[in-house]
């Protein structure tokens, strides 16, 4: 049993890193953007009350206001290389070589953009980002 | 098609009427079998067997018990319709429509079967065809949403979006949870370029996918939303003050009210039912030769549902001499008939007849208010004059009871219970009425002369018979008294002095010229082929009669006039609004 509840953590940890494993959890930008269209014709504040204020705000050419709401994390993924690094002995000047695990790192982004008229109500939305996902409707 | 998919499309189709936009087709409610079936032994077990079959996905064993049926009972038009059902789950519409003729031949009265036979029509896209039946349906039970719903959807097929709209709100009157009816109006509102109604029932489909829980539905007339803003902009305005009559919270709901009236006399009081009018404050009267007139309440009794109107002119169509009778001399079994626009979007703007007895001469749990009568009501017919045999108005004909709701309630489905308001209360009313004269009403019995027979008293008592169309419409000036004849009481202490009465009645002169002289601006503006250079003319030309004296807007008219002379004379039928109308 242990065993089983071990996997599943290691799978979800898993997932959390990879987009490619999230997407078959489900979490797609086709769900997000789903999600996105459930909220056309809700008022910006319902929003702010579910998702928090936004990072940014600013007047569009076109006259609406866009609310800017931005998600990033930065992951380290571990690689099969190891660099030798010289450490130097304190007492007698001299070095030892030992190994150490180099990472990539990679950002993850979602910057979703939220156009709404005069009255508040959202009327459009944009997202640009390699982390724009998320589950299924419910 | 494996077993496992006809199960589940027969499932689909048996369990669950759903409405969907098919790429672009308007698609219907799915195979009705709600007729009532009286026969009984062998036959109806038959049937009964077959239709277990077809729920279980077995087609062709359930037709097989259908055709042992019709071998025992040849004339059993069920069991044609429920074989014409299975006939077009399995795509054969030739074949169903042959099965569904035969069960109308058998029984022609039976919705069901119209509608299953305007169900293949349209699946084979024959929409003409199935226009026809899906109206039959609609006459035979117009109390039912999903046939008005049919209805309407057939009318987008054929792109007759206006006519098709009108149905669909219909279908919401009698459904109002459907969200997916919603969502047919704002895509063929879209069809029509009316982006700000689009927009509003688009927004009232997803309110109701949401308040289901149906969050794909929700994210999916979100994207629609989206789109129609897209297209319209942020805040698409009303097309014409007719649309802003309809627009959130200044409408019920955006819709336009009708209902009967009926004009006492040769007065300019129109008697009708507290419901037809009950919160609209843009009224009109619509005369059976064309005439619309606006109207106003000037008395209204809620609790007995009778209000009193009071025209802003008089109808230049001669009126008859439309009598009130005594309700209290009215008996049980008495033959009385009524007069009245039922269901006007269907069945056109001209005045129907029916009639009936007096079933009772109390109504709903003996209430002595009412009488129960057999005479069909409904939609439409609400406000109208209940005549008794000598042609006296004896009551106003109110409501029908509910099958729906009655089948609810008892688990049985009445027939023909309606009721109509006694004329007691009319004249109660009435009395409360300032500058209306009790003599003009002949409340004492007037024998009709021998020679004016039933269609000779209806000829003339068409034209006091009127329908009654509302709206909410804040935009609207306020009643405006145009009439020259206009009588003031100074009976009353508690009434303005005739003075005040004239600088009221001047004001609302000059908010009524100014406000034709904007309306005249905004037809010079109309493209001559919308609204023909003729057609300006006459508008015109009526606004200089109507005013020809003391009016500020005279010289700005007649310029506008003069602008369009050597205009080009091409003659186009000026549709005023785009509310839906019956073709």
């Amino acid at each position: 049993m242990m065993r089983k509840i071990k996997s599943l953590i290691l799978l979800a940890v898993t997932c959390l890193f990879f987009p490619s494993c999230a997407q078959m959890m489900g979490y797609t930008s086709e769900n997000y953007e789903k999600i996105l269209d459930t909220w056309v014709g809700e008022n910006i504040s319902t929003l702010v009350n579910q998702w928090g204020y936004p990072n940014d705000k600013f007047i569009s050419p076109s006259g609406r206001k866009v609310y800017v709401y931005e998600q990033s994390r930065i992951i380290r993924i571990p690689t099969n290389k190891v660099t030798d690094v010289k450490v130097k002995k304190n007492w007698d000047s001299s070095y030892t070589v030992t190994g150490k695990r180099k990472y990539n790192e990679i950002e993850y982004v979602c910057v979703t953009w939220i156009e709404t008229n005069d009255a508040g109500d959202i009327v459009n939305w944009k997202w640009q980002g390699n982390n724009c996902v998320s589950e299924g409707l419910k | 098609m494996n077993g496992k998919n006809t199960k589940i499309i027969v499932a689909i189709l048996f369990c669950f009427l759903h409405i969907s936009l098919i790429d672009g087709l308007w698609g219907n409610k799915t195979n009705l079998a709600f007729a009532e079936d009286t026969t009984t032994g062998q036959p109806r077990e038959l049937k009964e067997e077959g239709t277990r079959l077809a729920k279980a996905g077995k087609l062709q064993q359930a037709i097989e018990k259908y055709k042992e049926a019709i071998s025992l009972k040849p004339n059993y038009p069920n069991a044609y319709n429920n074989w014409g059902i299975i006939l077009n789950i399995q795509k054969k519409y030739y074949e169903a429509i042959d099965k569904f003729k035969k069960a109308i031949q058998l029984d022609p009265n039976d919705p069901a079967t119209y509608t299953n036979m305007g169900n293949s029509y349209l699946k084979l896209k024959q929409y003409d065809e199935a226009l026809p039946h899906y109206k039959k349906a609609v006459i035979l039970k117009p109390d039912m949403g999903v046939l008005h719903n049919n209805l309407g959807n057939c009318y987008l097929n054929l792109n007759r979006y206006e006519e098709g709209i009108a149905s669909l709100k219909e279908a919401i009157k009698l459904n109002k949870t459907s969200a997916e009816i919603y969502e047919n109006i704002a895509q063929a509102y879209d069809k029509l370029g009316e982006g700000y109604l689009a927009i509003k029932y688009i927004k009232e489909a997803k309110r109701i996918f949401r308040s289901n829980g149906k969050m794909e539905r929700v994210s999916k007339a979100g994207k629609r939303l989206r789109h129609l803003y897209n297209k319209y902009g942020d805040n698409p305005k009303p097309k014409d003050r007719e649309e802003q009559a309809k627009s959130p919270g200044q409408g019920r709901e955006g819709e336009l009210g009708t209902g009967t009236g009926f004009l006492l006399g040769a007065s300019k009081y129109v008697v009708t039912n507290h419901h037809v009018i009950e919160g609209a404050n843009s009224i009109f009267v619509n005369f059976f030769m064309g005439e619309k007139i606006r109207a106003k309440v000037v008395a209204q009794d809620k609790k007995n549902d009778v209000a009193i109107l009071l025209l802003s002119k008089r109808p230049k169509s001669a009126t008859g001499n439309i009598v009130l009778g005594d309700s209290n001399r009215v008996e049980m079994g008495q033959k009385v008939f009524t007069v009245g626009y039922p269901m006007s979007s269907i069945l056109g703007r001209k005045p129907k007849y029916s009639e009936g007895i007096i079933n009772s001469t109390t109504g709903y749990l003996d209430d002595p208010g009412l009488f129960q009568i057999t005479v069909p009501i409904q939609p439409g017919n609400s406000g109208g004059p209940l005549f008794s045999e000598n042609g006296q108005v004896i009551g106003v004909t109110t409501s029908s009871f509910s099958t729906v709701a009655a089948a609810r309630i008892t688990g049985a489905l009445p027939q023909n219970l309606n009721f109509a308001v006694k004329s007691l209360y009319i004249r109660a009313l009435l009395q409360t009425v300032s500058g209306f004269s009790a003599s003009k009403i002949g409340i004492e019995p007037v024998p009709i002369s021998p020679k004016n027979d039933l269609s000779n008293f209806i000829k003339s008592a068409k034209n006091n018979i009127v329908l009654i169309e509302t709206a909410i419409d804040n935009s609207l000036p306020e009643f405006v008294e145009v009439d020259d004849d206009v009588h003031i009481s100074t009976a009353n202490p508690e009434k303005p002095s005739a003075l005040k009465e004239k600088i009221r009645l001047a004001k609302l002169r000059e908010t009524e010229i100014k406000d034709r002289f904007k309306t005249l601006q905004e037809m010079e503006a109309l493209e001559d082929s919308v609204f023909s250079v003729e057609d300006k003319r006459k508008e015109i030309q009526k606004f200089l009669d109507a005013f020809p004296n003391r009016n500020p807007k005279l010289e700005e008219a007649k310029k506008m006039l003069s602008r369009l002379k050597g205009r080009g004379e091409e003659i186009k039928r000026f549709i005023p609004f785009t509310r839906p109308q019956t073709r």
